[in-house]
């Protein structure tokens, strides 16, 4: 009985994915037929061939990257120190600033679309990639902070207080010994980040106008639009969006789900 | 001779803390405070300013029969997915809390639709659900449970509960992750002891599991309420508020609002209201619930 609830909730989890993969390497009558075959008859990658070649893809994907990328940098330069202070250090105002943080990272995005916008034209930045990284950190950076400062919580003070004891400043200390130790929290948090900053697509379709300019899924979205979808096409275009976020998954996965689950994992 | 520079923990802690502070200050706070500013003027550009005029337009959304559509849709659609999530991620929990080969392999699985980009959850179901071409379509029919396609999402009466739908595929997963970390917190004698007094699986159930999760659960569902009541980009990339306004909630009518017809300050006074009414809301839950501090 467990067992067949669980090939149903599988069922129920991969079958998208799966058939979005295999429309991508079907060819295209196989695709159109009204009889859905669930494996490829016919295994074809004209899709993808057509999707490099006919479409500005290949620059969406820099763009996307690139843009990911820096979001990951700038908001790890930001939150690492924020989480290490706010969780290790004690100074007036932390646990306020803290509360704030939370605020922050709970806060509902739709009330920043307009402001945001109108923030960024005034800075003259629209249609500009290093808005979107602007806007990105900020989107990214509290959730980041709030992960590092639990992760940093968790690393034992002794390790710190004899290295203080030997003689070592509080920023020595945090450098040589808390950070690399905290490397599982900050891929971790890099990891979040770029696939956030990846997927994003209500303010990169707001502030990116020009063709040039545009990330992946403003790219296939728009794709989407015109009267004749190509799915050949789109499921490719779906496919290599897909893969990086996958690939981070099956590194990080055990991991995330393990945090998700406070490491309270029983059976 | 060398000077020693000591940094206090104040000091320092002040000194990293800040540049994030500032960043999200910023990024977050000032748009926001100009978004507030701005819905008592009435702008219909981005740039340049409108005439002031103060609560009119807040007086103009609450009497408009567009914005109170938005809103029941808006609620049908926030209240359907609470319904659906939250009692999938509950059975869904109860599921991967048993002991059983692969259950370690079904926990991370299950998240696997939260992690799917927006745009690529869109366009998979968009292409499933299909009239003709969908493969949902095709087996239903085949299979004989349906005599002719469902619309899905081209129809205004099925749009909401299609939405729904998807909304649910894509958050059960991490959801029932979340109830069952707070499943596990809960002591294993306490069920010893109910079995020896007698009592159930139903009771034990009502008595000991429920109750063990009910923080969780609560928390868990009412930020799943906000975002969800909250969001543009799910419904936006599947129906982009259709068919004609069946799927317009506020937050869609608000996005349409600004960006397609440029009423840039009736879209920050609908969204000052929103933030005002979550803010109410969330007040009025933090002031009821036993155990917030």
């Amino acid at each position: 009985m467990l067992y067949s609830a669980s090939a149903v909730l599988m069922l129920i989890v991969l079958f998208p994915l799966y058939w979005m993969g295999i429309t991508s390497i079907k060819a295209e009558p196989e695709i159109y037929r009204l009889q859905p075959t669930f494996y490829p008859h016919a295994v074809s990658f004209i899709h993808y061939a057509r999707l490099m070649r006919a479409s500005p893809f290949v620059r969406y994907f820099i763009n996307s990257t690139m843009v990911a990328c820096v979001t990951v940098v700038v908001a790890l330069c930001l939150s690492v120190p924020a989480g290490y202070s706010l969780g290790r250090l004690n100074y007036r105002g932390r646990n306020q600033i803290w509360r704030m943080i939370i605020v922050f990272y709970l806060f509902p995005g739709v009330l920043l679309l307009v402001p945001l916008y109108v923030f960024i034209s005034k800075l003259g930045l629209q249609d500009n990639l290093i808005a979107l990284v602007l806007v990105y950190v900020s989107f990214q950076a509290p959730y980041c902070t709030v992960l590092l400062r639990s992760y940093f919580l968790s690393i034992p003070r002794e390790l710190e207080e004899a290295a203080m004891v030997d003689g070592a400043s509080r920023l020595r200390t945090m450098v040589s010994i808390v950070l690399p130790l905290a490397k599982p929290g900050i891929a971790a948090a890099a990891i979040a980040s770029f696939i956030g900053a990846w997927s994003e697509f209500m303010m990169a379709s707001l502030l990116m106008v020009s063709r040039m300019n545009k990330t992946i899924p403003v790219g296939l979205y728009e794709a989407m639009g015109t009267y004749h979808i190509d799915w050949g096409v789109m499921t490719a275009g779906a496919v290599i969006t897909t893969i990086p976020v996958l690939i981070f998954f099956a590194v990080m996965g055990r991991v995330f789900v393990a945090g998700l689950l406070g490491g309270a994992v029983k059976g | 001779m060398r000077r020693r520079f000591a940094l206090t923990d104040s000091t320092l802690g002040y000194l990293l803390v800040i540049p994030m502070l500032l960043w999200t200050i910023g990024i977050v706070i000032y748009p926001l405070l100009s978004t507030i500013r701005l819905s008592f003027f009435d702008q219909r550009v981005v740039v340049g300013e409108g005439a002031y005029v103060g609560l009119a337009l807040y007086r103009k959304m609450l009497l408009s029969r567009e914005v109170w559509d938005a809103f029941v849709k808006d609620l049908a659609w926030t209240f359907g997915s609470f319904a659906v999530n939250n009692t999938v991620a509950m059975l869904v929990a109860l599921l991967l809390w048993e002991k059983f080969r692969g259950a370690n392999l079904l926990r991370t699985l299950v998240v696997i639709p939260w992690i799917v980009p927006g745009v690529i959850t869109a366009i998979m179901w968009r292409w499933m659900l299909g009239p003709t071409l969908g493969v949902v379509n095709q087996i239903l029919v085949r299979v004989g449970l349906l005599t002719k396609p469902l619309l899905f999402l081209a129809s205004a009466q099925q749009a909401i509960p299609t939405i729904v739908g998807v909304n649910v595929w894509t958050h059960f997963g991490f959801r029932a992750l979340i109830i069952l970390a707070a499943l596990f917190g809960i002591p294993e004698e306490l069920f010893d002891a109910a079995k020896v007094d007698g009592a159930n699986a139903f009771q034990r159930f009502r008595h000991i599991t429920l109750p063990g999760v009910l923080p969780v659960l609560a928390i868990v569902a009412l930020l799943g309420a906000f975002m969800t009541f909250n969001n543009v980009s799910t419904i936006w990339l599947l129906t982009a508020g259709g068919p004609g306004t069946a799927t317009t909630t506020l937050p869609i009518l608000i996005y349409q609002k600004a960006y397609l017809t440029w009423r840039v300050s009736e879209a920050a006074v609908l969204s000052v209201m929103m933030a005002v009414l979550l803010g109410v809301v969330a007040a009025i839950y933090f002031k009821f619930s036993p155990e917030t501090t």
